[in-house]
Formats: C-alpha cells, sequence, structure tokens
C-alpha cells in the first residue's frame, strides 16, 4: 500500500516521536507531536494543497495509532490541524509549509514556557503550613512545588503511591531531594488521609471541552473523596493539553477498549493475576468539571467552564 | 384606593421585597405603560431611556404589592405618554416585539377597573376623533399586562382582544400563587373590551358575550366598515392612510378584523395568504416544533417579500420592515412565538435594515430570499445534519436511549445512528395531552428500530464483544437486542434505571444555560440526573438566547385547557389540530367565541349551547352554531332521549363522557396546561450544536461569538 505519508522520504515520524520523548523526559507529549509533525513536513515535497494536507492528517492518524495513549497527543495534533486549516488558503503549499512551520516551532519553543506560567499562576494558592495532596507524578505540578519551595513556602506533601506504576515514588524522590516533607500513601488510603489536606493537585493529561479532564487511573476517587470532605481541588494543566473530546462517561474515552475489566471468560484453570491485574484495567479516568474547583493554566487560573470557552473560541474561528 | 393616595406614595422607592412581589403579581394598572416602557429599552436611545425613566419612576410609585391598585397618572397624562411613544417610535423595528405582543396575558376583573373603563369611554366619547386611534392602543397595552418585571405568561387563550380569554386569564392565575389573592380583584381596566370582558365573566356566559368588542368595533366588523386611521410615518411626516380595512374576509370573524387593528395602528397591510395559512396552521397545533415553525413561517416570508411591492416614494426597507411586522403580529396572535423563530424574525428584520436606502425593489427582494434561503440551509438543516451525525458518535452498541416526546433533530440522531449500524434500544416517553411521542415510535418502528431478525443477528455477532461491556450493563436490559419501547412519563422513574443515556430536544437555551422544552422535559432531565445518566441535547445554535428565566412560571405559553379533560379515544372529544382527518375547514371562528378555541365547535361552544339547547331548543344560537356536529355526535348520543335536539343530544353524549366538559361554566375550577417548562443547567449533560459539544455554561460564549456573524 502506497502511504502518502511515505511520500515524506524515509522520516518515520513515530520515530522521531519517540526519540523525542525518550532523550528529553521534559518534553510533553503534545510538544514532541508538534515537533514531529513539523520535521516531517520540512521533510516532504507535496506539491498541491490537498496531498500536502492530505499528508499532514494521515501523519496525525499514525502517530495516534502507534502510541497507546492517545489523549494528550491527539491535543498537540488537533492544534496543529486546527492551524493548518487556518492556513490553508494560503496562496501557495510552499507558503502554507513555511507558515505552519514557524507556527510549530513557534509552539514548540513556547511550550517550555507555559509550564513556567502555570506555576506562576498557581503558586500563590500555595501558602505556608499547607498539606498538599497530589497524584501521580505530573511534571507541571513539580513545577509548580519547585517554585513555592523557591519562594521559601514551606508545605508537606502527601503523594499517591498511583499504581500500577507507581509513579508516586518518583515524585516523592523528587520532592524528597527539594527538601519538602513528603510521605507516600497507598491509592486505597486516599480517603483516610483527605481529612488532613487542605488542597488537592492534580495533573492532566488532557483537558476536555466540557471542562473535565482525563488524568492517570485514580484520579476521579480522588476528586469525588475531595468534593465529599470540601477540599479544594487543582487541576494543572497547559493549554497545549486542550483537547476536542466531550467524554459523557468513564466509558466514552477514545482510550476505552470493551476488554477492560470485562469478565473475560476464564476458563484456563490457573489464572495470573497479577499479570491480569495490570493487563485488564485502564490507565486514565475522566473527571467531570463538577469535581474541579479551578484550573491553573498557563492562560490564567480559570474554572472549568472557563477552559471550554478557550476551547470553543479557539475553533470557532 | 383613592388617587389622592396613589399620588403621595408616588416617586417612594419601593422595598425591595416590594419589589419582588412585583414580580410575582400581575400588576394591573401600571401595566400598559409597562409594557411600552419595555418596548422603549430596546431602541436604546438616550432620549428615550429618559422618558423611561420617568415612566418607571411613576410606576414605582405604585403600591405592587397589590393591595392598592393605583394609577402611575392620570389618565390623561398616560394616554399623552402612550401618544408621545408611538410617536417616537415611528415605524422602526421593535426588537423585542415578539415578545412584547406574546405576552397577552391579562388579568381582568374587579370593581376598580370597571370603573376605571368607564371613564376611559368617557374620556374615549369625549374625544371621538381619536377613538379609534385609542383602540388601537388600548389593544396593545391590554395584551401585555403581565409584562411588568418580565412577568409574562404567554397565554396561548388569548385571541387578540376576546374578552373573555382575559377573564379565563385571570382565574389562572390565582392558581399559579395562591397567596395572591389580590390579584383578582385587580383590574387592567384600560379597556372597554376589556370592562365588557368583566362583565361577562361576572354573569354566564351566553349569546351576549359578543359585548367582547365595543360596540363601534362590532358594527365596523359586521358591517365591513372601514377603520379609518392616521398614522405618522418615520419620518414623522404624517400621511394619511384611508384605507380599507384589507383583510379580505378570511374564515369570516369579526376577530380577524380586528387583528389588524391590533397590529399598531397600521390598518391597511394585507396579512399575506401564505402567512395566514402557516399562522392558522400552527395555531391548530398543525405545524409544531421549533424547526417545522421557523422554517415555515420563514418560507412564508419568502412568498412574502416576493409579492411585496414597496408604495409609491417609500423606502423599502422601512416599509418592508413595517409590512413584515404586521405579518408577524397575526402569527403572533395565533400563536406565541417559539424562540428560534423569534431569533430567525429578529435577524430577517436585521437583515432588511441593513438594506442600502436607494436600493430598488427587485433587487432588494432577491438579496433577502437568498439570504433566507441561507438561513434556513445554513441554521437549521445542514445544522441538523451535522448534530445528527456527531451526536450518533455518542450512541455506541448495546445503549439503551432515553428519549422524551418527538424533537425532530433526535429523531433524525436516532436514524442516522441506526443507518450508521448501531445497535441500541429506546425509550420513548410520551405525555398527554400531546402525546407527540407517538409519531417517532412510528417512525421508528418504520424504519426497523424494532426489528427482531437485525435484533438476533446483532446478538450473536456481539455476544463477546459487549455483552458485558459498559454500556447498558447493570442498568437492565441491554440494548443489544434494540427495539422500542413506548411509555408514559408516569412509567419514568421504572424506566430511567434501564437506560444509559437520554436524548432531548430543546425548544430554546438560554443566556443561564437553562433549557426551555415542551413540558415534562425538567422531570425527565431530573430523573436522568438523579440516576447519573447522561442527558444530551440536541439543539441547533439558532435557538439560543440571552434572555435569562429562572423558572417556568414567569413566562410560558397556556395550551388549550379541554385538552386535559377529554380522554383520549372519544371520537367527539379530539381536539381538532390532532386529528389527521380534520383541516382546517372545519374550523370557525365566530364573534360568540368565549376564546379562539370557541373556533373548535364541538368544544367551547356545546357546553354553554347545551343550556339554550335545553332551556329554548331551536334558539337562533344553536342553529347557527351547530351546524356539522350534529352528525358526529349523534351516534354517541343514542341513550339521549329522543325529543331533544341533535345539539343536545350531542351536549349530553359529551357530557357523559366527559363529565368536566362544562368547566367553564364552573366557578372555581381551573384547567392549568402548560405547554413549557425550564431545565436547570445543572441537568444538561452536554449540548450537541452545529459547532460542536459544548456544556450549558458556553451559551454565552457561543452567543458572542454569533453576534459577529450576525
Amino acid at each position: 500500500m502506497t502511504n502518502p505519508g511515505a511520500d515524506s522520504g524515509n522520516f518515520d515520524i513515530v520515530e522521531h516521536y519517540n526519540g523525542l520523548l525518550k532523550e528529553n523526559s521534559s518534553i510533553s507529549s503534545p510538544v514532541a507531536a508538534v515537533d514531529s509533525l513539523v520535521k516531517m513536513i520540512e521533510k516532504q515535497h507535496a506539491t498541491t494543497m490537498l496531498e500536502f494536507m492530505m499528508i499532514v492528517r494521515t501523519a496525525c492518524d499514525k502517530l495516534k495509532k502507534a502510541t497507546n495513549n492517545s489523549i494528550s497527543l491527539s491535543a498537540g495534533c488537533d492544534v496543529f490541524l486546527q492551524q493548518m486549516a487556518r492556513l490553508s488558503h494560503a496562496q501557495s503549499v510552499d507558503e502554507c509549509r513555511k507558515a505552519l512551520i514557524k507556527a510549530g516551532t513557534d509552539f514548540v519553543q513556547g511550550a517550555g514556557r507555559c509550564r513556567d506560567n502555570v506555576a506562576e499562576f498557581g503558586s500563590p494558592f500555595v501558602r505556608d503550613d499547607q498539606t498538599i495532596l497530589i497524584h501521580s507524578y505530573s511534571r507541571v505540578i513539580m513545577g509548580l512545588l519547585r517554585r513555592a519551595v523557591k519562594q521559601n513556602k514551606r508545605f508537606r506533601v502527601y503523594i499517591t503511591e498511583s499504581r500500577p506504576d507507581q509513579s508516586g515514588l518518583r515524585a516523592a524522590e523528587e520532592l524528597y531531594q527539594l527538601g519538602v516533607p513528603c510521605e507516600v500513601i497507598l491509592d486505597a488510603a486516599v480517603g483516610y488521609i483527605m481529612e488532613k489536606v487542605d488542597m488537592v493537585l492534580v495533573g492532566a493529561e488532557g483537558v476536555v471541552e466540557s471542562g473535565g479532564l482525563i488524568n492517570k487511573i485514580g484520579t476521579y476517587q480522588l476528586a469525588v473523596i475531595a468534593r465529599a470532605a470540601k477540599k479544594p481541588l487543582y487541576a494543572l494543566a497547559e493549554s497545549f493539553k486542550f483537547v476536542r473530546l466531550y467524554p459523557l462517561s468513564q466509558y466514552d474515552l477514545p482510550t476505552y477498549r470493551s476488554d477492560l475489566l470485562s469478565f473475560k471468560d476464564k476458563a484456563a484453570a490457573k489464572v495470573d493475576w497479577q499479570a491480569e491485574l495490570a493487563r485488564s484495567n485502564p490507565m486514565l479516568d475522566y473527571t467531570p468539571p463538577e469535581f474541579i474547583t479551578l484550573m491553573f493554566t498557563d492562560l490564567g487560573v480559570m474554572t472549568p467552564s472557563g477552559v471550554s470557552d478557550e476551547l470553543i473560541k479557539f475553533y470557532l474561528d | 384606593m383613592s388617587k389622592q393616595e396613589d399620588k403621595d406614595r408616588k416617586g417612594k422607592a419601593p422595598s425591595p421585597n416590594e419589589l419582588a412581589m412585583a414580580s410575582q403579581a400581575a400588576e394591573s394598572t401600571a401595566a400598559s405603560a409597562a409594557a411600552t416602557a419595555a418596548k422603549e429599552k430596546a431602541k436604546k436611545e438616550k432620549e428615550e431611556r429618559r422618558k423611561q425613566k420617568e415612566l418607571e419612576l411613576k410606576m414605582k410609585g405604585i403600591d405592587i404589592s397589590g393591595k392598592k391598585p393605583k394609577e402611575a397618572t392620570t389618565k390623561a397624562q398616560r394616554r399623552a405618554l402612550q401618544e408621545q411613544q408611538r410617536a417616537d417610535k415611528g415605524d422602526k423595528g421593535n426588537k423585542d416585539q415578539h415578545r412584547d405582543t406574546a405576552s397577552v396575558a391579562s388579568t381582568a376583573g374587579g370593581r376598580d377597573s370597571r370603573a376605571e373603563t368607564a371613564s376611559q369611554h368617557a374620556a374615549a366619547s369625549a374625544n371621538p376623533a381619536t377613538a379609534h386611534k385609542k383602540n388601537a392602543n388600548v389593544n396593545m397595552s391590554n395584551r401585555a399586562v403581565l409584562q411588568d418585571k418580565r412577568m409574562h405568561l404567554y397565554l396561548h387563550l388569548d385571541f387578540p382582544q376576546h374578552p373573555p380569554s382575559s377573564a379565563s386569564a385571570l382565574s389562572l392565575i390565582p392558581t399559579l400563587d395562591a397567596k395572591n389573592t389580590d390579584v383578582a380583584e385587580r383590574g387592567t381596566g384600560d379597556s372597554g373590551a376589556l370592562a365588557a370582558g368583566i362583565e361577562n365573566a361576572a354573569h354566564p356566559p351566553g349569546p351576549q358575550v359578543v359585548v367582547g368588542m365595543s360596540r363601534e368595533d362590532y358594527v365596523a366588523a359586521e358591517t365591513g366598515e372601514p377603520a379609518t386611521v392616521t398614522i405618522t410615518d418615520a419620518a414623522g411626516g404624517p400621511f394619511e392612510a384611508a384605507l380599507r380595512d384589507a383583510m379580505p374576509p378570511f374564515e369570516s370573524g369579526p376577530g380577524h378584523r380586528r387583528i389588524a387593528k391590533a397590529s399598531g395602528g397600521m390598518v391597511g397591510i394585507e396579512i399575506h395568504p401564505q402567512i395566514k395559512e402557516v399562522g392558522l396552521r400552527m395555531g391548530a397545533m398543525d405545524i409544531v416544533g421549533s424547526n417545522a415553525r421557523t422554517e415555515s413561517v420563514l418560507a412564508a416570508f419568502v412568498k412574502v417579500i416576493d409579492d411585496y411591492v414597496s408604495p409609491r416614494l417609500a423606502v423599502v426597507n422601512r416599509s418592508l420592515h413595517q409590512h413584515i411586522s404586521v405579518q408577524i403580529n397575526f402569527l403572533v396572535h395565533q400563536r406565541p412565538m417559539c424562540i428560534g423563530m423569534g431569533n430567525a424574525i429578529r435577524w430577517l428584520k436585521h437583515e432588511i435594515g441593513l438594506l442600502p436606502a436607494d436600493i430598488k425593489d427587485e433587487e432588494a427582494k432577491s438579496t433577502l430570499i437568498s439570504l433566507i434561503g441561507d438561513y434556513v440551509q445554513e441554521r437549521i438543516s445542514a445544522a441538523g445534519k451535522l448534530i445528527a451525525e456527531s451526536g450518533a458518535q455518542k450512541i455506541q452498541d448495546g445503549d439503551v436511549v432515553l428519549t422524551y416526546g418527538a424533537s425532530s433533530t433526535v429523531q433524525r440522531l436516532l436514524l442516522t445512528a441506526h443507518k450508521m449500524g448501531r445497535r441500541f434500544r429506546v425509550i420513548v416517553i410520551d405525555s398527554r395531552p400531546q402525546s407527540e411521542g407517538l409519531g417517532l415510535v412510528r417512525k421508528l418502528v418504520k424504519e426497523g428500530f424494532s426489528d427482531l431478525s437485525n435484533a438476533t443477528d446483532s446478538a450473536s455477532a456481539s455476544s463477546a464483544d459487549d455483552s458485558h461491556g459498559a454500556y447498558g450493563k447493570g442498568r437492565g436490559r441491554s440494548g443489544m437486542n434494540g427495539g422500542v419501547t413506548y411509555a408514559p412519563i408516569t412509567a419514568l422513574s421504572f424506566l430511567m434505571r434501564e437506560a444509559s443515556k437520554v436524548f432531548l430536544g430543546a425548544e430554546a437555551f438560554l443566556g443561564n444555560g437553562a433549557m426551555l422544552s415542551r413540558s415534562g422535559t425538567a422531570m425527565v432531565a431530573l430523573a436522568a440526573h438523579s440516576h447519573h445518566i447522561p442527558v444530551i441535547v440536541a439543539c441547533e445554535t439558532y435557538k439560543f438566547s440571552d434572555r435569562i428565566q429562572l423558572d417556568a412560571v414567569v413566562s410560558n405559553e397556556l395550551g388549550v385547557p379541554d385538552e386535559l379533560i377529554y380522554k383520549t379515544g372519544i371520537p367527539d372529544a379530539q381536539p381538532v389540530g390532532s386529528q389527521s382527518d380534520q383541516t382546517l375547514s372545519h374550523m370557525e371562528y365566530s364573534a360568540y367565541a368565549r376564546d379562539r378555541y370557541s373556533g373548535r365547535p364541538r368544544w367551547n361552544n356545546l357546553s354553554f349551547q347545551s343550556k339554550d339547547a335545553a332551556n329554548d331548543s331551536g334558539s337562533a344560537l344553536a342553529g347557527g352554531k351547530g351546524k356539522g356536529k350534529g352528525a358526529r355526535a349523534s351516534a354517541a348520543a343514542a341513550a339521549a332521549s329522543s325529543d331533544l335536539t341533535p345539539e343536545a343530544k350531542a351536549a349530553a353524549a359529551l357530557k357523559a363522557n366527559c363529565p368536566l366538559s362544562d368547566w367553564r361554566t364552573t366557578s372555581n375550577l381551573h384547567l392549568l396546561n402548560l405547554m413549557q417548562d425550564v431545565t436547570p443547567p445543572e441537568f444538561v449533560t452536554v449540548i450537541i450544536t452545529e459547532v460542536g459539544m459544548i456544556p450549558t455554561t458556553s451559551i454565552p460564549v457561543v452567543l458572542r461569538e454569533y453576534k459577529n456573524q450576525i
């Protein structure tokens, strides 16, 4: 099958994307996606606008298929495609390509600053003698806490272990190095600890049109408990994580597979439950907007509905 | 109540409490002023605003608790003000027209108002030159009694100036707010017509109901005498419009003649036949649903514009504007506009206003017609298609979709999902008296939703995959086997447990995210919310409104009360509009009408006709009005004794089937058939629009983004 993507020489966009993520641990996947797309269009030689657009779309689809975690990646692809749609009435393909490369490069360079901006907007919410509960490992949360430490704020952090990859341990390690008193709790201990907590911080894989967010599994239950205990829950996300999705329930996500936790016919004599646990569990869940107090984004601190407003504005014009 | 006392209280700022009460109470005396004041607002002219402030100040002087109704100004002053405002208004577009004219509620009753109307009459006779004009004035104000503080009920009952409907409106209001017993004691007291209505309410109805109109009007109507009025054109130069009341004899009846007069004094502008057809069909509930109504009205306006010839020396955009306004008035009188339709018409008027002054007739017409075509295409048809396509994506295999009533958009969505091969079950919840869901069920069944072969197919194909899937699981029967369930709304809480998604249509979305829709929708949304089932609303953006409404009492539409008391399935008790074999030719508008629904001969007239027939069989009235009824009802009247007239037999049969058929003459019996309700924004999970899926909080953003395009 001759893939129009093959036109882009022997550039393998998936390989480039994975390489980017591997060599630079601080880059987030939407940025890596845009960067890969920019590299890809630099190397291909489409002659008509239609062909050009088709190549870009195919590349996006390829990227989404190749990775198991397509939500935040598709945010990057969406931004790129929207940008392309806006530029598509340029006079020539070359012009459009140039403009798109420029926009993409600007985006990638600006992305680094996004996290700093989030930290800047969010750090006033961290005050002395606070106890903060965070979930899993999130670079943007780390950025914010690092800034708070620099501002000489003294606070304590509870970190969920965040099974199955135990990314909470990594967060604990980093915070320990910063000199922040921290404690790792079991995911099952969230309800136990909630009463001692002053605020909850979560990151986001993607922020959706409803104003809710998609994040590492466990975020939803954390949010529900926080709401029940009347503790504020702040979500941190860069604006490039806004994604054009409107999940109606946990099962309305693009990552949903019907074989997840679906009572498979386990006729085998012996089941390796440990292996089964990792294999048949979802990695992400959806937190509806009503559980989110505020969102810290690089555009400012906004309510969840403010996010949907931003998204509508971005995609309407 | 004394005038002196009223004047003393004038200028006293009302306490918040009083203001709050004002929003509940139907303020009678000041309402006419309030209505005009509300219209003023739309014009945003500084000078106007100043004037309005004055007016408001005067209004505030009134004790709105309703215990002491009073006059804002002396009648002479008020009339002067009204005259002034009318002159100021000229023929400029009244953007709020659809609201104001639709707020046809009125209250009546009480000695005060009668006294006042008497004095009005005196004033009118003292000034015969303005008598006609004043009448038109009165008509306008009469329609907007509850306008005060945005409290207006769209009284479906109101046929422009048939006073008895005012009386029945009155009788309803205390049922809405039982505490406010004072309401009934206050009078609107502005029109002679109303006074007659009050008298009428006091006496048992009978042939004398004709006093619904002032004598002059009635005579004029009966004799076909032209009404001559002077109107002022936009430029301020008066011109004589000694035009015949050009309403062609249509469904003969003085009521229609009076419509022309009600249209802001622009007598002589003809109601286009197309508009008449659409209007009457809407009034008879033959055209229902926001989309259908808006589309048919816009299609009618294409005809209107196409046939329009601007008067000599007139500027086309202005004269056309005026012409259109009259047509709209007619439509509103048949049935209050839905919000989408109001938006479309406002847009049309805006477009007309944008036409250059020196544009030629033909050019203007072709521009407008193509614009209307685009609007229908973009905002309604294509929008509906987009919504159906993106909404269908939200239906997964195994879903159990619950819907309420029949929304054209939801129907399209379901059919699209079905065509895409999705396997899901549909539960259609329905309610009396409209029972619109039946049509949807028929359509779905026709399209093969309940096909058994299809169901077994799908069941075997999917057994591995989704039988334990997320959808429909744990909520009773899975939707994998397809099928359609039809149930009354009383079964809602039982069936809601089986549903996995709720799809609803909307009449409008308001600025605060609340949804205005067919009454009963809020119940469905509430039930879904409490079962944690997502509520998905399919709604085109042209139905978004920046209006805000907190509940369904401040503004609503009243349906035909009779629909509530007649048992369905009795041939003689069917409303005209709901029977397919019934056509407009069956409708008769009558001078004896108690309200516009007396046009339905077997209904309202029968109730008091039976009395007539019994007391005085063969009375002129019964003979005149009874045609066509006897035959229909005679079968049911077998039990009736043979010495009665057919009419009386019919009446007896009706009474036997529907014991409440004479509810109109039963004192203290009120029937309330509300048409709409308001669903709070928190119950709606997502709105599917042609611009994407949005939460209810984003309505203002869409409105803002679209402001630039309109």
